[in-house]
């Protein structure tokens, strides 16, 4: 038989395996990377502190120091000619007593002797003067200047492109399971050489063929993931000293701008098993908090947790185990930041060994593009926006597609695009990401992986959907810049704003939209039960779109398949709109925000487990199934009673999909009555209050979840655990408005909303800048949405027309008794006679009766049978009754039982 | 009254969710009770005699990978979802079609059709 034949084999792409790749790649030789995985930087190298380490931490002599030290020294330079993130940010190893202080200068001697440069101890007001936001109780630090961190996938994948660049060949999926003497691989390959940088499972590549047996022991480390709102918290990575009781969790920042806490550190027997748990989570908290006494939870978007290969002895083994076959292994922390060092050092003696003659064609540098997001405005030459929270182009997507290395399942383009990072967790864009993998790498949806082998994302699809993959066409490329009136999002709220601005006047008016046709989330939802109030009778949405659509005048220009990216205001709003004709700036007097909202995702949710395909929002279930015919999954738990849930228990079950039961946390339903008796109760399908999956399992596709009760203050009741299988897991927990350009154009915001303030005009803070729909607050019927829209489009033309510039707010509005949030959040001096407020109340109330008090007078009062948090209460007030006030106040109180 | 039957429905008018009692002689109402409002008298009444549902689905069509959405013109008896589910489900569409298009005649013999809710193609 005739084998495959190469120089060198190294088995593992991680980070070690790349990182060699690249340095051998400096040779005239034939070398593979063979990787079990579909991705580079699969296991180890994918979750951990991502941390560049100093080098003050490993004992004196080691293989780790003196890795270590070399490999923080190198990676400034590998960054600049790969191109991976890396920031040089500090470390420092903070100290809370003498003991600890104790620590902190036997560190500073350990790292003097590894010869780390840069290391300070620093007391306490300079350790605030750094770092203000850390516990006044830390007394001193080690500074360890040197220290960095970086994107470790991005390091493998660059380092992984750079050789196949210059001529290494990946093989992806190819799991080793033979080597025979002679070096021949699984029967098909022979290499005269193989390195072995398998991390978990270098120990059975080792042992196949040689006869020092090694063990390798897994240790875990749980993390969570902070928003990056909070990214700013810490410049520096925060340590805590190592003592008796454990090694201290840390703080740090991100290159991506988040801020993570972690990790837990414990011994583990299952290579396969990346679940987080309750207890690590619980762990890593606490300890956190010791640093950062001031952090919340709620701004936490994921856990995830990250295997090490640990081995005997505590160092990296680093040899030539039998002629020809070397180990890289052992390579735990600090292996990320050793990686370089070691690619270096290792490649140089194999090259002198078998004389490897240099390739003079060898190239350094990757070609790496300057991302969109990073861009300035005037670098940026626009492009359509795929995912929208992290703006990345198409053409991004694009080269991802077709780089040197293949994406072989979703994740592979999440990673090195970035798209799905953002706030909507690829609520909105992983429907579209599907769509470019089946057509450029010309796969169906069913046989997309999400990450691993069996990780599959759609039972289902139609079998002519690459037949019939397009884009639709672009509207309105060619419209001109400088509008009276810029509209942002062609939802219902939208629409209705435009056809009300223009009926009162307004004459010159564009309405901006990402998607390829108007009418937003109504395209999707096809069930029936919209425009009762709006057009007096019961419409499916994409009916209730079309007529908003069909009676849209004439002097609103549309553009579609754009993005705005930012808006500003100087004399004018200015806002950069990102297409495939450009990027470009619009003018306009006056602003309508009506961009909706996205869905609450998994990571917010703190479940405990593994991260197996098949978990998904019910906004992109329904987007799947209803405009692009792919069928999630067979067996379907939903979480969340919310109408969109309720909606989609119905309509999977139509689908042919088995679904098992809706959970909900809280003791009522989020969704209406009738939805529940429509399309819970016809279909047989249970609805458990006061229920919540804890956790999910299945390391490719989702196998279980595991659901328990809660009591009233919403805590898990212990022993109440029910495992139940499934394959897949809708989420309908929960709308937060899309308000990010107004909130970084400056609007102020509300804590309760999540949105920023207005007036009754529905102005926010910013004079001309109006918000409206559910970018302002979450509406549970689309004819309230449109309802504001056409407030919001009447407001804007009086801006417009009477040219008022000054924003005279008479009162603010405030939450009385059971009152959670009212919208407006101010009541101005002038305006329409009679005002709208719109409130939810913070519980269940049998017969409330809901009043306004201006002063010590009753201004408005109202009563119901019921009122539930989930079904939004409108009171009219007289404007009036409350100019001579400074705010009034709306209240619910529980009325005759 | 033996032949008399007692039926339970869970209001759907609003969120209050009553649950009403409606007794049936034969398939005459004979009394309603639970109910809080009017709204939900009448409605408990006609959910046990003749409930009904508008049945919305989606039909692939050849022209474009956005299926045709579809709904009964008017609200079908309830036991007959099913029926009509499958026949939606096994249709096809490969002409363009506008909203109210007619896309299945007399669905499962209710005297009802399938129209279309979206234009497609």
């Amino acid at each position: 038989m005739k084998f495959k034949h190469y120089d060198i084999a190294i088995i593992g792409a991680g980070v070690a395996g790349c990182c060699l790749a690249r340095e051998l790649s400096r040779y005239d030789v034939k070398t593979i990377v063979l990787e079990a995985g579909l991705d580079v930087a699969d296991v180890t190298s994918r979750a951990n502190s991502a941390i560049v380490h100093a080098g003050y931490d490993p004992i004196p002599g080691t293989d780790k120091a003196k890795y270590n030290v070399w490999g923080c020294n190198l990676y400034p330079k590998w960054s600049e000619e790969l191109g991976f993130q890396y920031e040089n940010n500090g470390a420092l190893i903070v100290a809370f007593d003498d003991e600890d202080m104790k620590t902190v200068n036997a560190l500073y001697e350990r790292g003097f002797k590894n010869g780390v440069e840069g290391l300070k101890v620093l007391d306490s007001r300079e350790v605030h003067l750094l770092e203000p936001n850390l516990s006044k109780d830390v007394r001193g630090a080690l500074h360890a200047t040197t220290s960095g961190i970086c994107d470790p996938y991005q390091v493998a994948y660059r380092a992984a492109e750079n050789a196949a660049n210059n001529g290494v060949e990946f093989a992806f999926d190819f799991k080793v399971e033979d080597i025979k003497p002679g070096y021949v691989i699984n029967g098909e390959i022979e290499a005269d050489c193989i390195i072995n940088c398998a991390g978990l499972y270098s120990d059975e590549i080792n042992n196949m063929i040689s006869d020092k047996k090694i063990k390798i022991v897994p240790k875990r480390g749980d993390y969570c993931l902070f928003d990056v709102d909070y990214g700013n918290k810490f410049k520096n990575t925060i340590f805590q000293c190592p003592s008796a009781a454990g090694k201290g969790v840390l703080v740090s920042p991100t290159v991506h701008g988040n801020l993570f806490i972690g990790p837990s550190a414990d011994a583990w027997d299952d290579k396969e098993d990346f679940s987080t748990t309750k207890e690590s989570l619980d762990f890593i908290k606490s300890q956190a908090t010791k640093s950062w006494p001031n952090f919340n939870m709620k701004f936490m978007i994921t856990n995830f947790t990250g295997l090490r290969s640990t081995i005997e002895g505590g160092d990296f083994l680093i040899e030539e185990a039998e002629p020809g076959f070397y180990n890289v292994t052992g390579f735990d922390s600090p292996g990320l930041s050793s990686a370089p060092a070691v690619a270096v050092d290792l490649s140089r003696k194999i090259a002198d060994k078998y004389n490897f003659k240099e390739d003079k064609n060898f190239n350094p540098c990757n070609n790496v593009k300057k991302r969109f997001y990073e861009m300035s405005d005037e670098e940026r030459e626009g492009g359509k926006i795929v995912c929208r929270c992290r703006s990345v182009t198409e053409s991004e997507i694009l080269d991802a597609l077709h780089g040197p290395l293949p994406v072989l399942c979703l994740d592979a383009l999440k990673w090195r695009t970035g798209a799905t990072m953002g706030r909507c967790h690829g609520g909105f864009c992983t429907p579209e990401l599907i769509k470019y993998i089946a057509r450029e790498n010309n796969i169906e949806p069913k046989d997309i992986k999400k990450r691993y082998k069996n990780s599959w994302m759609f039972s289902k699809n139609r079998k002519d959907f690459l037949d019939l993959l397009s884009d639709g066409e672009n509207l309105g490329y060619n419209t001109p810049t400088e509008y009276d009136l810029i509209i942002v999002g062609g939802g219902a709220a939208g629409l209705a704003a435009a056809k009300e601005a223009s009926n009162e006047g307004v004459k010159k008016i564009l309405l901006v939209d990402r998607e390829n046709a108007l009418g937003g989330i109504l395209k999707q939802c096809i069930h029936c039960g919209f425009g009762l109030h709006h057009f007096g009778e019961e419409l499916a949405g994409p009916e209730y779109a079309d007529r908003e659509i069909q009676t849209l005048p004439d002097n609103v220009d549309v553009i579609s398949n754009s993005m705005v990216v930012s808006i500003s205001k100087e004399d004018k709003f200015k806002l950069f709109v990102s297409n495939e004709s450009g990027y470009k700036a619009y003018y306009s007097n006056a602003v309508i925000m009506s961009s909706g909202s996205r869905e609450r995702g998994f990571g917010a949710l703190n479940i405990a487990g593994s991260r197996p395909s098949g978990i998904y929002t019910a906004g992109s279930a329904q987007n799947m199934i209803n405009l692009k015919g792919c069928i999630p999954g067979k067996k379907v738990v939903i979480l969340g009673s919310g109408d969109i849930g309720l909606i989609m228990a119905r309509r999977m079950t139509m689908s042919g999909m088995d679904v098992k039961a809706v959970y909900e946390i809280m003791p009522n339903p989020a969704g209406l009555r009738r939805n529940i008796v429509q399309c819970l109760d016809d279909f047989g399908i249970p609805l458990y209050l006061s229920h919540t999956v804890t956790s999910v399992e299945g390391k490719d596709r989702l196998e279980a979840v595991v659901v328990s009760e809660v009591d009233e203050n919403l805590k898990v009741i212990p022993g109440s655990d029910t495992r139940i299988e499934c394959d897949t897991l809708v989420l309908s927990v929960g709308l937060i408005p899309e308000c990010d350009l107004s909130r970084e154009a400056g609007a102020k915001m509300s804590p309760i909303t999540g949105s920023v303030e207005v007036d009754d005009s529905l102005q926010t803070s910013i004079a001309g800048l109006f918000e409206c729909g559910n970018a302002l607050h979450i509406h549970d019927l689309v004819d309230f949405a449109s309802a504001e829209g056409e407030l919001a489009g009447a407001s804007a033309a009086k801006y417009i027309i009477n040219g008022t510039e000054s924003v005279n707010r008479a009162a603010s509005v405030d939450c009385g008794n059971n009152v959670r949030y009212v919208v407006p959040q101010y009541i101005n001096d002038e305006g329409q006679d009679t005002i709208t407020l719109s409130f939810r109340v913070a519980r269940s109330m049998k017969k409330p009766q809901f009043s306004v008090i201006a002063g010590d007078e009753v201004i408005a009062k109202k009563k119901a049978i019921i009122a539930v948090p989930s079904e939004m209460v409108q009171i009219k007030i007289n404007r009036s009754d409350v100019v001579n006030c400074h705010s009034i106040k709306v209240e619910a109180e529980d009325g005759e039982l | 009254m033996a032949s008399s039957k007692k039926e339970y429905v869970t209001c759907t008018c609003c969120p209050a969710g009553c649950l009403i009692t409606v007794t049936l002689d034969g398939d005459k109402v004979i009394n309603v009770e639970g109910y809080t409002c009017p709204r939900g008298k009448k409605y408990a009444a006609h959910e046990v005699t003749n409930p009904v549902r508008t049945v919305t689905a989606y039909i692939y069509s050849s022209l474009d990978l956005e299926p045709v959405s579809v709904k009964t013109e008017k609200p079908i008896p309830k036991d007959k979802i099913e029926e009509v589910v499958d026949i939606i489900n096994s249709s096809s569409i490969d002409y363009p079609v506008k909203i109210g298009d007619t896309i299945i005649e007399n669905v499962a013999g209710t005297g009802i059709d399938i129209i279309a809710t979206k234009n497609i193609g």
